[in-house]
């Protein structure tokens, strides 16, 4: 007997009605995610890594909250998070294309105001001009900002916090995360003319493997004893979910996988790894199947971890623009190469990654560019695509 | 282009692609990938597949912040193949078969070599 779950959809207690495709073309139903959704919740900026020291910064975009943030490690070695907009006349504290920086403190272009890294306002011009008038009460406006696993978070009108927003997820990978040993290796980033949520259906199913990335991975993901690519485990919890992938534990080398898997144990294409399946935190290859390739741990609304047994960590987010417009953004975080060995097995990984997400994301602009073209106004979705199912059903219950 | 130094003793037959493949970034290295042709793409993986272990074992013997400059080139030709290496092993032509755009894709974390 196939020991694959089966009848996921029923088991979540969901309907199994085909799926409407309203809510990833209308412009109504993006301004009320704009408000009952993304204002309310905790999103990934980047990783406590990435600003290690006083001063350090980054800077993102969030179009949907309608905003640039600035995340700063103050003096006191706190992060904290601010719109990043001067408390003057508005204007953007750091210059446009900066992503991140460190910095003694922040100095508007414009006419010279100052913040500190704490966000208090430090330095106003000719400040007598101005009328009854204290730098105390004129800092930078704070946004919410936490830590876990090594991840920033913040969040713009929070109902909770960021522990019980993660809710099943927080305790379950015991700092596996939370380490300075994972270097990032690659950042990719892609602005596609498609709704958020088409975006992340496409990184939340294994059904399209065997067929979008059939010529990418010939045996992998899809073998004779799995020739769906069914999934090895499914959970879907309040908002969040998580998906568990096989891999073929048969795989075929290539001749340059060969080569590289005598001087590296981080080769992508070897997906399932038994040796690597052990001994890990209760939500890393939360199956305990030795067929386990990677986890899919969707954070809800719009970020996504993936835990693979050949590369600890893998990073998406899904930040939309508009109600056809989303910023796409993956990141693979490996041990740091030691040798050139290491680091040839590790661009290979890189490379292989970066074609075959090229396949999935071509999807994207097809789709969207017909959706609203009233030929269908539903989707079916199968068992295999119970995650697809589960985030729409998630969004609906919020905007309600 | 790259400087053309040559290649550590040993690696001699690998000359011939120095000038085309030996490149530091992967934004350059893709770049060349789509724009060359599959005799060019294949003639740079028969020459380089053999060797790789070869490669990596000497390569290997160096820290990578502290290569010699022949050393270096040599990492730049093997870096090029792990460019090229689904074109030939997976997709038989230079770019992916079905695929977004490469251009509108950003390569945010590029370390040159
Ligand atoms: S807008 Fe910043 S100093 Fe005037
Ligand atoms: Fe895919």
């Amino acid at each position: 007997m196939d020991p694959r779950p089966t009848n996921l959809t029923h088991k979540y207690g969901m309907s199994t009605e085909p799926m409407p495709l309203e809510p990833n073309i209308s412009a109504n139903y993006f301004e009320q995610e704009r408000e009952k959704v993304f204002t309310h919740s905790w999103m990934n900026i980047g990783r406590t890594y990435d600003i290690p020291n006083p001063g350090d910064y980054l800077v993102k975009t969030i179009d949907v909250l309608r905003t640039s943030v600035l995340i700063v490690r103050g003096r006191d070695h706190k992060i904290r998070a601010f719109h990043n907009m001067c408390r003057h006349r508005g204007n953007k504290l750091t210059a446009p294309g900066i992503e991140m920086g460190s910095a003694k403190g922040f100095s508007c272009a414009f006419h010279g105001w100052t913040y500190d890294p704490e966000g208090n306002l430090v330095v106003v011009p000719d400040e007598a001009e101005f009328f009854d008038f204290d730098k105390c009460d004129n800092g930078l406006a704070p946004i919410e900002c936490d830590t876990w696993e090594g991840f920033i978070f913040i969040a713009k009108a929070p109902k909770e916090s960021l522990q019980s927003w993660l809710g099943e997820f927080y305790d379950r990978f015991e700092g596996y995360f939370d380490t300075p040993d994972y270097v990032r290796v690659s950042y990719y980033r892609a602005e596609v003319n498609a709704n958020w949520k088409v975006v992340l259906d496409a990184f939340v199913e294994a059904y399209h493997a065997p067929f979008l990335h059939g010529g990418a991975y010939p045996d992998q993901l899809s073998w004779e004893d799995n020739r769906f690519a069914h999934l090895l485990g499914a959970e879907m919890f309040e908002r969040h979910r998580v998906l568990s992938i096989e891999g073929n534990p048969d795989h075929d080398p290539s001749p340059i996988e060969k080569h590289l898997l005598k001087y590296s144990d981080q080769v992508f294409t070897l997906l399932a790894n038994p040796e690597k399946s052990k001994g890990l935190p209760k939500g890393i290859n939360p199956t305990r199947d030795d067929k386990w390739a990677f986890d899919i741990n969707v954070i809800f609304p719009n970020f996504y971890i993936a835990s693979m047994s050949v590369m600890p960590l893998v990073t998406y987010h899904f930040w939309p623009v508009a109600v056809d417009r989303t910023v796409w953004q993956t990141e693979h975080y490996m041990f740091a190469a030691k040798n050139a060995g290491e680091l040839l097995a590790q661009q290979y990984s890189k490379v292989f990654a970066r074609d075959v997400q090229r396949e999935d994301l071509i999807t994207l602009e097809n789709t969207q560019s017909v959706l609203a073209s009233g030929a269908f106004t539903t989707m079916p979705l199968s068992d295999q695509e119970v995650a697809v199912r589960h985030g729409y059903k998630v969004v609906e219950e919020m905007l309600r | 282009m790259e400087s053309s130094n040559s290649l550590p003793p040993g690696f001699a037959e690998l000359e011939p692609f120095v000038d085309q493949w030996a490149i530091s970034t992967e934004v350059e290295r893709n770049r060349v990938r789509r724009n060359s042709s599959m005799e060019e793409i294949r003639g740079l993986y028969k020459a380089v597949e053999p060797r790789l272990s070869d490669i990596i074992e000497y390569l290997n013997e160096f820290p990578l912040d502290d290569m010699p400059d022949d050393a270096r080139q040599l990492l730049r030709l093997a870096m090029s193949t792990m460019e090229i290496t689904p074109a030939v092993e997976l997709y038989r032509q230079p770019d992916v078969v079905h695929a977004f755009d490469a251009e509108r894709v950003e390569i945010l974390v590029d370390d040159p070599v």
